[in-house]
């Protein structure tokens, strides 16, 4: 089961790598939102993960950009997020994603989430 | 200060701060996730980032209290030392080794006429900390940090936006007569 993480932290971004990778997901790296649309086409994810605060295009406008593609209509995306108010929530969830996961994290939440989706 | 500019600087510096102890913590609890289910094929690496996002959450904790300090008006301390930019920066890259080394960061220094200053040196050490863990928390490529009579310079090669905060840290600066600039290139810090 493929993965996308895009998240602009890189040394965060690794660590939820690797521990995904562990947990027998295929994972596919961005470090920004362009990037991780691009990704998205390129490689079909089954679900994807966005860090909401990224240079250049956020979280939230990827996961608009995504959710107009039709092949990504469907697909879980989970945001990531060090903005923990309801507003930003709110705003998080009206993109079209799925889920909002604020920082800090246990990454065992985010696999637990990803897997309530896809299996 | 006007009531807007208060308003309005709080804001910043509350939403840079949560921001950046987050993601420090964020960094803390995945590494720790790690290590607790066995899944760490590195633990020395593992380790050096736990201790780099302690780092982090220290400089972070420190300029929050003094950035409040200075825009609430309270008492703001200083130390007796004069303030050595060519030693903080020394030190912030030695305890950074870590996040360069993962980060695949070049980093290059070159120091000419940098004399240690008269100022608030607790203010100016702690600013350019912060200014020092953004830059390289950001980079990708490579950071140049020179400086030439008294003036040092931070320059990046990959533009970078600079955090709404800087505003703020170049009005800081500017009270103890160091004049802060930034481009999207270049970080250009000026002491008297």
């Amino acid at each position: 089961m493929k993965v996308l993480i895009a998240d602009d932290e890189l040394r965060l971004r690794k660590v939820i790598a690797l521990y995904m990778s562990k947990c027998g997901y295929e994972i596919i790296e961005a470090g920004n939102g362009e990037t991780a649309i691009e990704l998205a086409k390129e490689n079909k994810p089954d679900a994807i993960v966005l860090d909401v605060m990224m240079p250049g295009m956020t979280g939230i406008e990827a996961t608009k950009k995504i959710r107009e593609l039709p092949e990504f209509a469907k697909t879980p995306i989970i945001l990531l997020t060090a903005n923990a108010s309801e507003d930003d929530i709110k705003i998080g969830l009206a993109s079209g994603a799925d889920k909002y996961i604020t920082k800090p994290f246990s990454p065992k939440e985010l696999v637990e989430s990803i897997d309530n989706f896809v299996k | 200060m006007n009531s807007d500019t208060l308003i309005n600087d709080l804001s910043v510096v509350r939403e840079y701060f949560s921001h950046n102890l987050r993601t420090s913590t964020a960094m803390v609890v995945a590494t720790v996730s790690l290590f607790k289910f066995g899944l760490s094929d590195d633990t020395d690496s593992m380790a050096d980032m736990i201790v780099e996002s302690s780092y982090f959450l220290d400089v972070y904790d420190k300029g929050m209290e003094v950035l409040f300090n200075y825009i609430l008006g309270k008492p703001i301390r200083n130390d007796k030392e004069a303030f050595d930019p060519v030693k903080i920066t020394g030190k912030v890259i030695e305890d950074l080794r870590s996040t360069i080394k993962e980060q695949n960061i070049n980093i290059s220094c070159f120091f000419e006429d940098m004399k240690a200053c008269e100022t608030n040196s607790y203010v100016a050490k702690t600013l350019l900390e912060l200014i020092l863990c953004e830059e390289i928390r950001k980079c990708t490529a490579e950071i140049t940090i020179s400086s030439i009579d008294n003036v040092l310079y931070i320059k990046k090669t990959a533009e970078t936006k600079n955090p709404e905060i800087y505003k703020i840290f170049a009005r800081f600066f500017a009270e103890f007569n160091i004049e802060f600039t930034y481009t999207l290139d270049t970080l250009t810090l000026r002491f008297a």
